[in-house]
């Protein structure tokens, strides 16, 4: 009843080919995904969300670039990252409907598809296998941030311990 | 010296309290309710129904999916099984009800042509021997004229509510239409939906829109399952007591029973009134209390899940002044239907607010 444009959709299956939660699926699996997604245009400088909002979903870049920022009455606007085409962002989100931690805004004209929590829970619970997998990779990756972050804070640390600052 | 602190200023902002917001909302509601859906009735309640019925199909079809059946195959195989059902009730039920519906007519046509009856006279005269106040013959008799006055009125509109319920087939078409691609397309349609919503509302619409979706499902499949339980269980017990349209009472007295706290009291009142008309009897009212006490006592201690669980707290006067609109623009529909309506509008205006207060519109 509702058809799809098949070039937008090999075009979206392509951007969700290289994002690493995504790169083990296959095809058919991808299409599941794909089917939840809903693929936005934003005008630069727009809002995609603001911190302290309630977390919702990822997002994954299709073109354009977005800015991760905090802005605060005291500094104004602060960039915190640029991401670009094939980067993602809000992952945590997924799993948690805590507030957002920072700003993110279109840093230039975007395209971005938006995976979102409510639309996920669903899908997996009728592909449980699917579920598996996905959560699978995704506490894979969430493993290799923390054991990459904790090698950032013991390298701080030592640093802190040249210098003689005591913590 | 005395040294004066500054005056604080007065600023009137009601606009800024939440309290104010929810009241506004459901002002907003009251209005819809009385000047916009009688215009739409008949769509809003054939869409209400279908959308319960899809809320009960749709788990069923979601169960078939996780064993490896496609969306559409799923969505088939249950919607035949629902006509399956549909059809072997009607063929069950449709000739008793015809009748009903036709009896239902024929009396209500003769009790409109009968002003007054000596035996609500009776009753009234048993009652002014005890209240003072009621010992005018005239006064007695104006009385009896206007409780037959109503009980016609009622007949007429339960006559009326029996027939556009049961013989109008292109409502039951559109009914089942509706059913079938709600129960096929619902997921695509509100991804349709959501698509349309500007980016700035997406996040909202995406999550409000779920919650409202899964909650409201929830309850609807709640309600279906404690009006048949309890249609089954009022229709079987007006049968064995030899009431008159046992059936048509009992489907009645069973949609009643989705009203929370009032529901069981607007249930007993075309029964009692029945009761009255064909025992003329009074003790008829003591068995009709006792059935109805004992059938709440029954659902109370064995379907507590499905009777407790509302998904918002409303107040008994909002349930009365949900009912009173209700009546006053669909009629016997109208008390049916008035409550289940007023939550969902008060669920959905709470989520608005929600959104309101949580993100950066």
């Amino acid at each position: 009843m509702f058809p799809q444009d098949s070039n937008n959709r090999d075009e979206i299956l392509e951007v969700l080919r290289l994002v690493p939660l995504f790169s083990q699926m296959t095809k058919k699996e991808l299409i599941a995904f794909q089917e939840i997604s809903h693929h936005r245009f934003f005008k630069a400088n727009e809002p995609v969300f603001w911190e302290g909002e309630p977390g919702v979903g990822m997002y994954i870049i299709k073109n354009g670039s977005i800015a991760v920022c905090k802005i605060s009455p005291e500094k104004g606007k602060e960039e915190l990252a640029i991401l670009r085409r094939g980067e993602f962002f809000g992952e945590l989100a997924l799993i948690d409907e805590g507030p957002r931690s920072a700003t993110c805004l279109a840093h230039e004209n975007a395209e971005i598809i938006g995976i979102f929590r409510p639309d996920l829970l669903k899908l997996l619970e009728r592909k449980p296998r699917l579920g598996n997998k996905f959560f699978f990779r995704f506490t894979t990756l969430l493993g290799k941030r923390l054991i990459a972050t904790q090698k950032e804070n013991k390298k701080l640390r030592n640093q802190l311990e040249k210098s003689n600052i005591i913590i | 010296m005395v040294s004066s602190s500054p005056t604080p200023e007065f600023t009137f902002t009601p606009w800024k309290n939440p309290a104010n917001h929810q009241l506004a909302a459901a002002a907003l509601c009251t209005f819809v309710l009385i000047f916009f859906l009688s215009y739409f009735s008949t769509i809003f309640l054939i869409s209400l129904l279908a959308i319960a019925i899809t809320a009960v199909l749709k788990p069923a079809a979601q169960n078939l999916e996780k064993q490896g059946i496609n969306a559409f195959g799923a969505s088939v195989l249950i919607y035949f099984l629902f006509l399956f059902v549909l059809f072997a009730a009607g063929l069950l039920l449709a000739p008793q009800i015809l009748s009903e519906i036709r009896a239902l007519q024929q009396l209500a046509l003769q009790t409109s042509n009968t002003p007054g009856n000596s035996y609500s006279l009776a009753i009234i005269s048993a009652f002014a021997k005890k209240i003072n106040l009621l010992n005018s013959l005239q006064l007695q008799q104006n009385i009896a004229g206007h409780y037959f006055h109503y009980y016609a009125s009622f007949l007429q509109g339960a006559a009326r509510f029996s027939t556009t319920f049961f013989y109008s087939i292109p409502h039951l078409l559109l009914f089942l239409i509706a059913v079938f691609f709600l129960l096929k397309d619902s997921d695509a349609l509100h991804r349709k939906i959501i698509a349309a919503v500007p980016n700035r509302f997406l996040e909202f619409a995406s999550t409000g829109g779920e919650r409202i979706r899964h909650d409201l499902s929830a309850y609807f499949r709640r309600l279906c399952t404690i009006v048949v339980i309890n249609a089954t269980i009022y229709g079987l017990s007006f049968y064995l007591l030899g009431l008159p349209f046992p059936v048509l009472l009992g489907i009645f007295a069973g949609l009643t029973a989705g009203t929370p706290v009032l529901g069981s009291i607007i249930g007993i009142i075309p029964v009692a009134l029945t009761g009255i008309a064909v025992f003329n009897n009074s003790a008829i009212l003591f068995v009709l209390a006792g059935l109805f006490a004992g059938i709440n006592f029954i659902q109370t201690v064995f379907f507590r899940y499905y009777a407790a669980t509302l998904p918002v707290k409303i107040h008994p006067l909002s349930i009365l002044a949900a009912i009173i609109i209700g009546a006053t623009v669909w009629g016997v529909w109208g008390v049916v239907f008035a409550v289940p309506a007023a939550i969902c509008l008060i669920f959905v205006s709470k989520q608005i607010l929600w959104g309101m207060q949580n993100f950066h519109f």
